[in-house]
């Protein structure tokens, strides 16, 4: 890695970069929406090399992390469209449900770090990549 | 286009703001105070009051503005701002800076403001929010508007304890130094995901344990449609042998305009049988008057 792109990577994010950034969702993932509004995501992880048949038989591992997503997780994660910067989804959040800019802003910005860190989505723009698994 | 002012009352002090800046930050009990706005991105404003027991001398505090001048800014007087506000007016390459303050000399009450404005300076808005920047009128009742809520609480109750969870606004005040009587404001957001059933099983949900329910009805307060409760809980055996319980009173209604719940609390020691609410106490929702009030509680007959 070239030590600017490092730099690039570790380098602190605004407040204005991060809204002007662009959430995309994990294309691989499979989502099972519930009747409650939730769903239920799966997402492929890599299988780890040490774990072979018989192995795999005594210690098995799933090929895929499971995700519950409440109903208004669900609902962030729908709004996450490839289009709509994160400015978008907290505008269109706040919009649907009546919460100030500032309301809606805490709760998606720390949701959304979520969903990274577990792999649902990777946050791309602004200068700073997010890299999901 | 500039987005329309809104009014904090907050601690004694009131002053208008545009509409997109939102509070961010705000002093609690028992503090000097502040209110720090922001919008989407960079702070914008910055208001700080603390009373004093001397006059303070404002050439000495531009003055120490001024030293906090830096290589790349430059400092000018703030001219044509709104008598008897004085300040300065500093330009950096990252916008432009105006600090402020003025006394209000009966109160003995110093207030500084500071604005930023990180691409255009709108003078006119900046004369405007200085200009709105007054003491709370002395009374038997203030208001208190911030966050979303707004409310009238009798002056003799102080603010105990704010409440900022995402979606669930709470303000706690009490009179004098005990924990009674007490009232609590809550304001929460987004009741179609959160609010299952009735109103009244919620509000019945949310007492705490050991607490006896009296007496449980519909209520109507203004155009809305709410739950009221009242129930007691022990205050100690010296209190029990002088016939007193800690007696609650808690009212629920949700404000369809707004989609939020409101939740009132009042609680304190007296005698079993019904609460009398303080006077002048107030919540005020949709905008449109209160939507609760202690004085047409008591001609309104309750469902």
């Amino acid at each position: 890695m070239k030590p600017s792109r490092q730099k690039e990577l570790h380098s602190p994010v605004t407040a204005v970069t991060f809204l002007r950034a662009v959430p995309y969702v994990n294309r691989a993932m499979e989502i099972t929406r519930r009747p409650d509004g939730g769903a239920l995501v799966a997402i492929p992880i890599p299988r780890p090399k040490l774990i072979f048949p018989p192995l795999s038989w005594i210690f098995p591992v799933s090929s895929h992390r499971r995700v519950e997503l409440e109903p208004l997780g669900t609902v962030v994660l729908d709004l996450c469209d490839g289009r709509r910067t994160v400015e978008g989804v907290i505008e269109k959040f706040a919009a649907d449900h009546k919460l100030s800019f500032r309301e809606a802003q805490l709760s998606i910005s720390e949701f959304l770090h979520q969903l990274v860190a577990r792999g649902l989505v990777a946050i791309v723009g602004g200068g700073k990549v997010s890299q999901s698994t | 286009m500039p987005s329309p002012l809104q009014r904090i009352c907050w601690q004694g002090i009131q002053f208008d703001h545009p509409a997109d800046w939102e509070l961010t930050r705000f002093s609690g009990p028992g503090e000097s105070g502040r209110c720090l706005l922001a919008d989407r991105f960079f702070q914008r404003l910055d208001i700080h009051w603390q009373a004093l027991n001397f006059a303070p001398q404002l050439d000495l505090l531009i003055e120490k503005y001024r030293k906090n001048e830096t290589e790349d800014s430059r400092s000018v007087p703030l001219e044509g701002c709104p008598a008897p506000w004085r300040g300065l007016l500093r330009r950096t390459p990252k916008g432009n800076f105006i600090q402020a303050a003025r006394t209000f000399p009966q109160q003995q009450m110093l207030v500084e403001a500071t604005i930023v404005w990180p691409d255009t300076r709108q003078v006119e808005l900046e004369r405007a929010i200085l200009a709105s920047v007054t003491l709370m009128p002395p009374g038997p009742a203030r208001l208190w508007q911030a966050m979303g809520i707004s409310a009238t609480i009798p002056t003799d109750y102080q603010l105990r304890s704010v409440s900022t969870k995402v979606g669930r606004i709470r303000w706690e005040f009490v009179a004098g130094k005990n924990i009674l009587p007490r009232i609590a404001v809550e304001r929460i957001a987004m009741p179609e995901f959160w609010l299952k059933g009735p109103l009244r099983d919620w509000l019945a949900k949310e007492l705490p344990p050991r607490h006896e329910l009296k007496r449980q009805e519909l209520a109507i307060w203004g155009n809305h449609r709410g739950e009221q409760l009242i129930c007691r809980s022990s205050a100690g055996t010296l209190a029990r042998l002088r016939g007193r319980w800690r007696m609650r009173l808690d009212m629920a209604w949700q404000c369809e305009l707004e989609n939020r719940v409101y939740h009132l609390e009042f609680e304190k020691l007296s005698a079993d049988g019904d609460l009398v609410l303080p006077e002048l106490l107030a919540v005020h929702c949709c905008r449109q008057g209160p939507a609760f009030d202690s004085a047409s509680r008591r001609e309104r007959p309750t469902r």
